[in-house]
């Protein structure tokens, strides 16, 4: 049973986050358009059988994302993953660039640490705290019991912790084939 | 944004108690995670294109399998390249010259980031992608689920602290003193947390108390002494430049005939909170188990508490077996706690039924809701410790979940000199109370303590895995006021020592005022340290000491029997799940493929019960 809604209700308000939550996971815009066209459209082909009785509408929709991405990585095998997801997730253009590189900087930190979590850590720190999402809908979108879901994120935290940090970013720009990339 | 921080937080200590102590480092970071969460909002036109596709599609009613929305060149990207070129030099140049605290932050950082390097060797994404996938739009989330969330409540669960013990140099250390632990209580705690689909906590998570689970096939004692000791040098398997000693002390195992008769008082809480299948219920058919093996000569009391204490039967001999069932039959929960009354009328019955060559014990099962006030629990301890220099012991048993409060109930047994175990199934109360009923129930050797002297020559620095709350200072090794853990009929413990080999060199920290030289015995010999032990007979006021010298005889580790690898496979499992900081390449996988290999005999199947303990947490972990 689904409610009354028109499907194209359902787009107007999940389309943003479903894009975002599949951004957040792929690193590519490109990737992250074909993937959420492709979730709207097994969305709108399943609608007739979603049953609000067995979950709700948003970790309905995030289980096909989720599914989807899950998919799209195995086509291409267990390597082709970008993993450092500071070079991929979008900055903001800007004329005054200079001007925010302070936040950048901090943002971009942020987002390296991000990146060294396993991924499934990384997405229930993301899913909680940039989507906001209940630990009931986390727990429904990742197939984990909610107390898990809480574990991993403490176990999260603890290593963001003692990545974060200017030494942290130091320990960054030595270590990686930094310039080289840059110059792609 | 400090609401939501709170909220965050307060969720997160539900599960994770611990994490509380971290607070004033946890907000700053979780302010810089609202902060920075990543700009990937959605461009206007693949929205709109989207939209209109999806608009036709359902007006149509009939399905379109060629869309594909136009792709957009990344604008945003490429600005972003531009800032970080910018950025760079000046970053350069602020972490370049680095104070005297930024290296030492840099060196503790290194050895974070070495700890952790099977996180970044293996490919991280691969994980994400084992979830099976359906050619149908996924499935609502199950009720499974769900139901296991509803279990998990438990955030009146109070667990101590354990602060993880570091690489200790030889030079500097050159002495490693620890008390032993029989109790097992941890495992079967962490096992309801995972069969619950959660991980555990990591200060639920007792490393020594998960290898000493497992039976091991050590030879007892072939002289008079209590028990035996024997070492196994290999390497470490999860980082094969350190090595790995096993230390393993088996008990005397004396068969149940043989046993002195047990004066057994056993105390039931049967407050309201132990209303629950996995408590009373579960209790009572453990104390079936007792009764059933009961001999002749063994006599049983019981005693609740709920309220007010009561004695359920007084103390009945194993010939009157059937009276002792009927009343536990009786049993049903209800009323709140009152703890302290009840173990006091429980030392009265033991104390009246002692029997001065027998083992007079009180049994303790609940859940580890005392109502005695903080007065009264200085006063509770004190009269445990009384009773135990008068011979009562006291064993301590954990049931169900939701309000375990383990921190009180290893301290409560360890007063007692009797161990702590916990029961969450029927299998677990077999074990603990019907095969190792001498273990459980009969000490052989009180007081047990070991205390390592390694050669700096072989060895340049050690860390003992796991008994964090048993470790001792050096001096009180040789004394005997001091307590120790107390070793059970057939009872084995193993103790695993991480050691850094020196390379036949001398190294540790230069001193001004003293030198700190190796002897020429030290130069010249082949052992690699030596153990040496104090134990008292039951009862008895003067310890005895035992030594041993361990050779410098490492084995491969595929070589090295069954029982090493097993252990070394399960310290490798705690270290991945108290997400230790010295878990250095240990995985999951790793954990399975050497358990596998090292199951060896395994009639009672516990071995094989870890391995899927093991792959229940690497699902859980992932």
């Amino acid at each position: 049973m689904n409610d009354n809604r028109q499907f194209i209700e359902i787009y107007d308000e999940y389309a943003e986050p479903i894009y975002r939550y599949i951004h957040y996971k792929t690193c590519q815009r490109e990737t992250a358009e074909d993937l959420t066209s492709q979730t709207f459209l097994k969305a709108m082909e399943k609608w007739h059988q979603f049953n609000s009785a067995r979950g709700s509408l948003s970790s309905w929709l995030y289980g096909i994302a989720r599914n989807l991405v899950t998919d799209h990585y195995r086509s291409r095998g267990r390597w082709g993953f970008i993993s450092d997801i500071s070079d991929i997730w979008d900055m903001p253009a800007s004329d005054n660039v200079i001007g925010e590189i302070i936040g950048k900087e901090e943002k971009q930190e942020l987002h390296r640490a991000l990146g060294t979590l396993p991924s499934r850590h990384r997405e229930i720190v993301i899913l909680r705290v940039w989507e906001d999402l209940p630990y009931r809908d986390i727990a429904a979108i990742t197939g984990k019991s909610e107390a898990n879901c809480k574990m991993l994120f403490s176990r999260a935290l603890k290593k963001l912790k003692s990545r974060l940090g200017p030494v942290v970013l130091c320990e960054l720009i030595l270590a990686r084939p930094f310039f080289e990339r840059r110059e792609l | 944004m400090k609401d939501r921080i709170r909220t965050i937080l307060e969720e997160l200590y539900e599960a994770d108690p611990a994490l509380k102590d971290q607070e004033k480092r946890l907000i700053p970071l979780l302010e810089k995670l609202l902060k920075g969460r990543a700009d990937a909002s959605m461009d206007s036109r693949f929205r709109e294109d989207l939209r209109r596709e999806l608009l036709e599609k359902e007006e149509s009613g009939t399905p379109r399998s060629g869309f594909r929305p136009a792709l957009f060149l990344i604008s945003g990207a490429a600005a972003a390249l531009l800032a970080v070129a910018l950025t760079l030099p000046s970053l350069i140049d602020r972490f370049g010259g680095g104070s005297e605290e930024t290296a030492l932050e840099i060196r503790s950082m290194a050895m974070a980031k070495s700890a952790d390097a099977s996180l970044m060797e293996s490919p991280e994404e691969a994980p994400l992608f084992a979830m099976a996938m359906e050619s149908e739009a996924p499935p609502v989330p199950q009720s499974r689920s769900r139901d296991r969330s509803e279990t998990a409540g438990f955030n009146t669960e109070e667990y101590s602290r354990i602060y993880e013990k570091g690489f200790l140099s030889v030079m500097d250390n050159p002495l490693s003193t620890f008390s032993i632990d029989v109790d097992t209580a941890s495992y079967a705690n962490v096992r309801r947390f995972l069969n619950s689909g959660t991980l555990p906590p990591p200060d639920a998570v007792r490393i020594e108390e998960l290898i000493n689970y497992f039976p091991y096939h050590m030879e007892g004692p072939k002289d008079n002494g209590p028990f035996a000791v024997q070492t196994v040098l290999s390497q470490s398997p999860w980082n094969r430049d350190n090595l790995l000693l096993k230390i393993g002390i088996q008990g005397r195992k004396i068969s149940f005939e043989e046993l002195p008769p047990n004066n057994l008082v056993f105390l039931l809480d049967v407050s309201g909170s132990m209303d629950d299948p996995g408590k009373l219920p579960l209790l009572k058919n453990a104390m079936k188990m007792i009764i059933a093996n009961m001999r002749r000569e063994d006599s049983i009391a019981i005693c609740v508490y709920a309220g007010a204490a009561g004695t359920v039967i007084a103390p009945t001999g194993g010939v009157n077996k059937k009276a002792i069932a009927e009343a536990l039959e009786q049993l049903e929960a209800g009323g709140s706690t009152a703890g302290a009354e009840g173990i006091e009328l429980a030392y009265e019955l033991a104390q009246k039924n002692f029997d001065s060559r027998g083992n007079n014990r009180i049994i303790l099962a609940t859940d580890g809701d005392f109502n005695v006030g903080p007065s009264s629990e200085g006063e509770l301890v004190r009269m445990i410790e009384e009773k135990r220099m008068s011979g009562i012991y006291l064993t301590v048993l954990g049931f169900g979940s939701g309000n375990i409060k383990d921190s009180k109930m290893e301290m409560l047994a360890d007063k007692g000199k009797g161990n702590y175990a916990y029961i969450d199934t029927l299998m677990e109360a077999r074990k603990v109370l019907v095969e190792q009923m001498g273990g459980t129930f009969f000490t052989i050797a009180e007081d047990v303590k070991l205390q390592l002297e390694f050669n700096p020559v072989l060895i340049d620095s050690y860390r003992l895995i796991g008994y964090e709350n048993r470790m001792l200072a050096r001096e009180d090794f040789d004394d005997d006021q001091k307590d120790a853990g107390e070793l059970g009929a057939g009872h084995s413990v193993t103790a695993l020592y991480e050691l850094i080999p020196a390379g036949g060199r001398e190294s540790g920290t230069a001193l001004k005022y003293q030198n700190t030289t190796v002897n020429a015995q030290a130069l010249g010999s082949g052992e690699i340290l030596t153990i040496k032990m104090r134990y008292k007979q039951p009862g008895a006021e003067q310890s005895i000491l035992l030594e041993q010298p361990v050779e410098n005889r490492l084995m491969d580790f595929d070589s090295a029997d069954d029982d090493f690898r097993f252990a070394s496979a399960v310290a490798m499992w705690g270290l991945l799940l108290r997400d230790s900081d010295y878990r250095g390449g240990a995985s999951f996988d790793k954990v399975l493929e050497i358990a596998r290999n090292a199951r060896g005999d395994d009639p009672e199947g516990y071995r094989n019960e870890f391995i899927r303990l093991v792959s229940l947490s690497r699902e859980l972990a992932e």
